[in-house]
């Protein structure tokens, strides 16, 4: 979205008068400033893109309708609190949806503010098995490096724990990463 | 499913650079279940105020590039925490949050949000409702915006002049009515889109605003060829061509991470933005030619 350079620098203080008086150019810039980063945090408890998008849209949609009511939104005291606030908006929103959607599937209603960025999925739990399978069917020397390797223990550390010269580190890293990839992916694809 | 964690750098420099992407990206939920599934459940569930201590500061200031590799394997090993660290750095990071590099994926998705949003039913449902526009809801057509007149009235009714907050549809480049389509024979096809790509710089563009404005405008337009038939082409010709548009693609968006993030001069960025358009006109240029031979 194109956003008037002259809006660009204001803080988000400054903006939101100018917002409030109904300058769409003020929206345009609050909604540069901020979409994509909304969209990234409702993915994370969505974890589906259309519903993440669909949230997004619902958030502005109720913002616009706010001003367009000439009331402020509620409990936006302080200017400076905007980005707090929108995001506080948008993680209620998302908790909303997800307990909207677990009654929908018949599961126990959650309580106030459950995060639904638990993994707690299907699909965490199809990984899980396809992870202990293909893991567990690799040799033990790639399982090591493969776990040293993510938890961020430095090549030369793992060389030392495992006694193996460093090229042969990298050489298992590799190897075992593609094995595991193959495997978890297809099993994922099934 | 493409598993994300597999891909994670082992560089620490790489590693922290990826990780803070994955953090601003739209993939963290599958990055955390992956290294959920890694790791295994943890007998500590620390805070993330307990897992980075008094890095917690620095890193929402700053990034994780100084953050040592204790409190980094602990995010690594109780993902969750990633979570945590993603909203704690959308709203109270500093400035280096917003430079990291997204991916166009979220560019995308923004933009059909935005779409979304100046076609919602919610602003028509008013009784002033006019019929819906015949356009394509997913990309504005090329002269679309004249035929969105009518959402003026709807708009000053709800206070607030929705129609701007779509993207203007360009009236130079790619998606300049009849370009995509142009040319009875691959040559002219070619050439039609070499000049069109030729009006990028048209233009002055010394503000940062207006480069930005001009470089998304372009971005746009190549999401534009890559879907248009080019008729005239065979298909190794339409694949070569949708192959280098992509290259395009992420070039201009480096360029507008470039002028966003501050790093280079806008000066450097147009300077930047045209050699790839001259690289890109060159292409076209050449490929003519070997289509008129």
């Amino acid at each position: 979205m194109a956003a008037d350079d002259s809006f660009s620098h204001c803080t988000d203080a400054e903006l939101w008068p100018i917002l409030v008086a109904g300058r769409v150019e003020a929206f345009n810039e609050l909604f540069r400033r901020y979409a994509e980063r909304l969209l990234s945090y409702l993915q994370s408890f969505t974890r589906q893109p259309q519903d993440a998008e669909d949230l997004l849209q619902d958030l502005w949609m109720k913002l616009l309708e706010s001003l367009s009511r000439d009331q402020q939104p509620e409990n936006l005291r302080q200017p400076e609190n905007l980005r707090a606030w929108l995001f506080q908006v948008a993680k209620n929103h998302a908790i909303d949806w997800t307990r909207r959607r677990k009654r929908r599937g018949g599961e126990q209603t959650l309580g106030d503010g459950h995060d639904s960025r638990a993994p707690e999925s299907i699909d965490f739990e199809r990984l899980d098995q396809a992870w202990a399978t293909c893991l567990s069917a690799l040799p033990p020397e790639f399982q090591e490096v493969l776990r040293a390797d993510l938890s961020d223990i430095s090549v030369a550390d793992q060389a030392q724990r495992f006694n193996v010269a460093v090229g042969t580190i990298y050489t298992r890293r590799s190897r075992g990463r593609e094995l595991l990839r193959e495997c978890i992916e297809g099993k994922m694809s099934n | 499913m493409i598993l994300i964690a597999l891909d994670m750098p082992t560089e620490p420099v790489e590693l922290r650079q990826w990780l803070e992407r994955q953090l601003v990206g739209l993939d963290l939920h599958q990055l955390v279940d992956e290294l959920a599934v890694i790791h295994g459940p943890q007998t500590t569930n620390p805070s993330l105020e307990e897992a980075l201590g008094t890095e917690l500061p620095v890193v929402l200031n700053g990034g994780l590039s100084q953050l040592p590799t204790p409190p980094l394997r602990t995010l690594l090993t109780h993902p969750q925490l990633l979570f945590e660290l993603q909203e704690r750095a959308f709203i109270d990071g500093g400035e280096h949050w917003n430079r990291v590099p997204r991916g166009p994926e979220l560019s995308a998705a923004v933009e059909r949000v935005q779409e979304r949003i100046f076609q919602s039913d919610r602003i028509g449902s008013t009784p002033q409702t006019p019929p819906r526009s015949q356009s394509s809801p997913a990309r504005p057509q090329p002269n679309s915006r004249r035929a969105l007149i009518w959402l003026i009235p709807i708009a000053t009714a709800a206070g607030i002049a929705l129609f701007l907050l779509r993207p203007s549809v360009p009236d130079w480049g790619w998606e300049k009515p009849g370009v995509l389509t142009a040319g009875r024979t691959a040559a002219e096809h070619y050439l039609a889109l070499e000049q069109a790509a030729g009006e990028f710089d048209r233009v002055t563009l010394n503000r940062p605003a207006d480069l930005e404005r001009r470089l998304r405008e372009f971005r746009h337009a190549c999401d534009a060829l890559i879907e248009a038939p080019h008729a005239t082409l065979s298909a190794s010709g339409r694949q070569q061509l949708v192959d280098r548009c992509r290259l395009w693609a992420k070039k201009i968006d480096g360029h507008v991470a470039d002028l966003k993030s501050g790093e280079k001069s806008i000066d450097q960025v147009r300077l930047d933005a045209q050699a790839t358009v001259e690289a890109l006109r060159r292409f076209l240029r050449d490929e003519a030619a070997k289509a008129a031979a």
